[in-house]
């Protein structure tokens, strides 16, 4: 991402920030509430931590330690700033170190015999959507005539 | 959503957008008590310089009131570089006076 587009980024949020102030009626966007997060990525393995920490430092919130994904192979901090939730993610190999501590027995399912699928021809529905322009009036709204 | 969590969420992004430098105006102000009868004087009048502040450092805050505590937080952190500042430029002798009141009064540009 450029310089130019990061300061257009940085400018659409003063631009959101303005216009849901001055309208109240429109609700609030997702992203950053309720269960979304604004999250911030730093997946350069020489300087991700440094980068993360400086990230960390630079936000006016406490931060939350988390592990996350399939393989809990991300890195997660987790704050809110005013009521917008942030999030930085690493990959955890890059920020933390792997210590072998022990060892111990778990079960995992081994596949024995690979599924069987087969084609078959089934009737659906062809759809197209049809969206009158938003912006423009209901057809029940224009004048007569 | 409640219309105080709309207006932290708002908050939140104007905080998420805040630029990366600040830079304050102070301005220095040292004063003498006088004696009775006489009111105090001002024997350093307007020694200004500009402070400059990274974003780096903001303190651990608690969700409410972030942005009034980061603003006076910063004016706190001015203050202190601007004091710095104006000891730099020769002026610790005169703010070490006995009995002398500094003031610096910081102001974002």
């Amino acid at each position: 991402m450029e310089d130019t587009e990061r300061a257009r980024y940085i400018d659409g949020l003063r631009t959101l920030a303005a216009v849901l102030e001055a309208n109240p009626d429109i609700p609030l966007p997702l992203a950053g509430r309720v269960s979304s997060r604004m999250t911030m990525m730093f997946l350069s393995d020489a300087t991700a931590r440094e980068q993360m920490a400086a990230a960390a430092r630079a936000f006016p919130c406490t931060w939350t330690k988390r592990v996350s994904g399939k393989n809990e192979e991300f890195f997660d901090l987790r704050g809110t700033v005013g009521a917008l939730n942030v999030e930085l993610t690493a990959l955890r190999d890059a920020v933390c170190e792997r210590v072998v501590v022990g060892t111990t027995e778990v079960t995992e399912d081994e596949v024995v015999t690979e599924a069987v699928t087969r084609p078959v021809t089934k009737t659906v529905d062809v759809v197209e959507w049809r969206c009158s322009p938003l912006l423009a009036p209901r057809a029940a709204e224009l004048p007569a005539g | 959503m409640e219309d105080t969590d709309r207006a932290r969420y708002i908050d939140g992004l104007r905080t998420l957008a805040m630029p990366n430098e600040i830079w304050y105006d102070a301005t220095l102000y040292v004063r003498r008590p006088g004696s009775p009868g006489v009111p105090d004087r001002r024997i350093q009048v307007d020694a200004r310089t500009s402070v400059k502040l990274e974003r780096h450092g903001a303190p651990r805050l608690s969700p409410t009131g972030v942005r009034a505590e980061v603003e006076r937080h910063r004016r706190d952190a001015a203050k202190s570089a601007a004091e710095t500042r104006f000891r730099e430029l020769g002026l610790g002798a005169v703010m070490d006076l006995p009995d002398a009141t500094v003031t610096i009064d910081v102001v974002p540009l």
